[in-house]
């Protein structure tokens, strides 16, 4: 991550630690941050909704075959109880090419973990980070 | 006003498709943006002006806000949309196309205004999976390559070359960016006849039933061609290009081979070839001022039918003032292939200030004001009497022409046909072949056009029926998912001045 995120409510610790772990391409800490059937929607890994650990763990492993390096910048994060969204900037290098998505997150949890996290970014013209679906 | 109190009225503005409500929301300065548009907008005005064209392209929209989070001046929704698009037609099933998707929104507030609103959605499910692929059969126009950046996702198939019809996900901004703005085409399958030689003028009078001797260097003229059983062929555009030199600008048939078989073995002293010249159409208010900063010679001097040799960037081309949209705009003739590409980045480059849009022919406009192409494999078994420009033909003349003999005697029997537009009581599904057609003394007929009229809000079409059905009557059309009721009217449907 660009720069040191502030530190709020649950929702917002638990977003923040995954977003961490998402750039630093480390499935088993995206493991920690979920709920046992939490459920991840990314654009960009088929089938685009990953329900549970195993897929959302599978699926992040996929992407990081073809995620060579991952950088996030993000804007202030609005939080309450138990959501969380913020929005920023995420830039990869995928197969060799640099891809820059305007993305925003929503997401819900509980002291136990994320129940749910939604990026919302353009996929349209770009390759799914892996080929292989995940179902 | 919290950001997502902006926000909210903002979705009912849009909704409702309230300009004045939309622009109260932003400020001078404010900035929109979403990925179904390439580049932010920037302006409360020109904000307005986008989010109206995509608002009226669609009906039954609802925004849900799912949950909403502010934090001072700024604030982050979670939403879905549901809408229907307006003017495709629907799917082959008889739904609609829908626009349905769960979105973000970032709102940041100055001084009571939305000074910027940032969307986030995936776009990937609101279009097919990639774009039509190509039959190695068919040939490419030069332009082919620009058509895919520009996001082309069907073509159809027109002399022999790949014709890019679909590009926008809402048919009402193609149809907007015409009637407003400016729109360039690739229409380098539009393909030139050009015969040339002493009796060049003689030989396409005489495949001409619209009057032709008087056509002088610099004309235009839209012309029928016919067989000699007076069955339509052709109306192409004649360009009267030199002293000995005319363009036939051709629809979908194989003019060129029709012309060199009458002249092969004949005593006509013309040569007849399909020279290496690919149009492009500009069409749209704003195609006048484009053309003027563009070519050597000021286009705008231009009258309407009148063609000229000029220059672009030292490149030489024609160009008329002339097209298939029945308002402002030209053509522009390159004089080789290798000049396609560096005119066409020109036009991009130059028509940015002007808001260019690339878009296809716009059926929807074309059939508003009743204009049409006709060629000999869609031609229903018309003769031009039967046609809407049959006033265009020229039975009392001296000069004979390929065809007088038989639309003669098809006059003295008398007219059996003629073409009228029709008002259809709901949609109608995308025309793929013509719709067999019954009025109410059990004469048959066809429907040849059918689209979304955004003048008009409802469903069109353009027929050939029986003559003794007359204006106001009812008949009954069958198309692949029913039958519709079509009211007997006028064509053209609207006044030029009258846009939806």
């Amino acid at each position: 991550m660009e720069r040191p995120l502030p530190q709020g409510l649950i929702p917002t610790a638990r977003l923040l630690e995954y977003l961490n772990a998402f750039a630093d391409r480390d499935p088993g800490r995206i493991a920690k941050c979920f709920l046992p059937l939490a459920c991840v929607e990314l654009p960009l890994m088929r089938p685009g909704r990953l329900v549970g650990i195993e897929e959302i763990v599978t699926a992040h492993n996929l992407a990081f075959e073809s995620l060579e390096k991952v950088s996030l910048k993000t804007h202030t994060v609005a939080d309450s109880e138990a959501v969380a969204m913020l929005s920023g900037e995420l830039r990869v290098i995928c197969r060799g090419r640099e891809e820059i998505h305007a993305f925003a997150i929503a997401s819900q949890g509980t002291p136990q973990g994320l129940s749910r996290a939604s990026w919302y970014f353009d996929s349209r013209r770009h390759r799914y980070w892996s080929d292989k679906p995940v179902l | 006003m919290k950001p997502s109190e902006a926000f909210a009225k903002y979705c009912h503005a849009f909704a409702s498709q309230d300009g004045a409500a939309i622009e109260h929301l932003f400020g001078e300065a404010s900035e929109f943006s979403i990925p179904l548009l390439r580049e932010p907008v920037t302006g409360r005005a020109n904000i307005r002006a986008q989010l109206l064209r995509s608002a009226i392209g669609q009906k039954e929209i609802e925004v849900q806000i799912l949950r909403a989070i502010d934090l001072d001046s700024i604030g982050y929704v979670e939403a879905t949309y549901r809408a229907v698009v307006v003017g495709t037609g629907g799917k082959l099933d008889g739904s609609p196309h829908r626009m349905d998707f769960r979105f973000m929104a970032r709102i940041v507030m100055e001084q009571g205004k939305i000074k910027s609103l940032e969307e986030f959605l995936d776009t990937r499910p609101l279009f097919p999976d990639e774009r039509q692929k190509m039959f190695a059969v068919n040939r490419l126009t030069p332009y082919f390559e620009k058509t895919v950046e520009e996001g082309c996702l069907e073509w159809m198939v027109y002399n022999n070359m790949h014709f890019p019809l679909v590009y926008d996900h809402l048919p009402y901004e193609a149809y907007d960016a015409l009637a407003k703005g400016v729109t360039l085409w690739d229409v380098g399958l539009e393909r030139q006849t050009q015969v040339k030689g002493p009796d060049a003028r003689r030989f396409v009078d005489y495949l001409s039933c619209r009057d032709m001797s008087r056509m002088k260097t610099g004309d235009c003229r839209y012309t029928i061609l016919t067989d000699e059983n007076g069955l339509i062929m052709s109306d192409p555009v004649a360009l009267f290009i030199d002293d000995d030199t005319i363009w036939l600008s051709h629809g979908n048939v194989d003019l060129t081979l029709w012309a060199r078989g009458i002249v092969m073995n004949s005593e006509w002293r013309v040569t007849v070839c399909e020279p290496d010249v690919a149009p492009v159409q500009i069409q749209g208010p704003l195609s006048v001022p484009l053309l003027d900063d563009v070519c050597k010679e000021p286009p705008s001097a231009l009258k309407y039918y009148k063609c000229m040799r000029t220059s672009v960037d030292g490149m030489p081309v024609v160009v008329s003032r002339t097209g298939w949209s029945s308002g402002e705009g030209f053509e522009i003739y390159p004089l080789s292939s290798d000049y396609c590409i560096p005119i066409w980045d020109k036009l991009k480059r130059h028509g940015e200030k002007y808001g260019l849009r690339v878009t296809a022919p716009n059926l929807h406009r074309a059939i508003e004001r009743g204009v049409t192409d006709i060629n000999y494999y869609n031609n229903s078994g018309m003769n031009p009497l039967e046609d809407l420009s049959s006033k265009l033909v020229d039975l009392d003349g001296e000069a004979e022409f390929i065809g007088k003999a038989a639309l003669r005697e098809i006059r003295a029997r008398g007219v059996s046909r003629r073409s009228v537009g029709l008002l259809f009581d709901e949609e109608v599904p995308r025309l793929e072949w013509f719709w067999k057609l019954q009025d109410s003394r059990g004469g048959g007929g066809e429907v040849r056009w059918a689209v979304h009229s955004f003048a008009l809000n409802q469903s069109i079409g353009i027929a050939v029926v029986d003559k003794a059905v007359e204006l106001g009557e009812v008949v009954r059309v069958t198309h692949p998912r029913g039958t519709v009721r079509g009211r007997v009217t006028d064509v053209p449907f609207v006044s030029k001045s009258a846009i939806g």
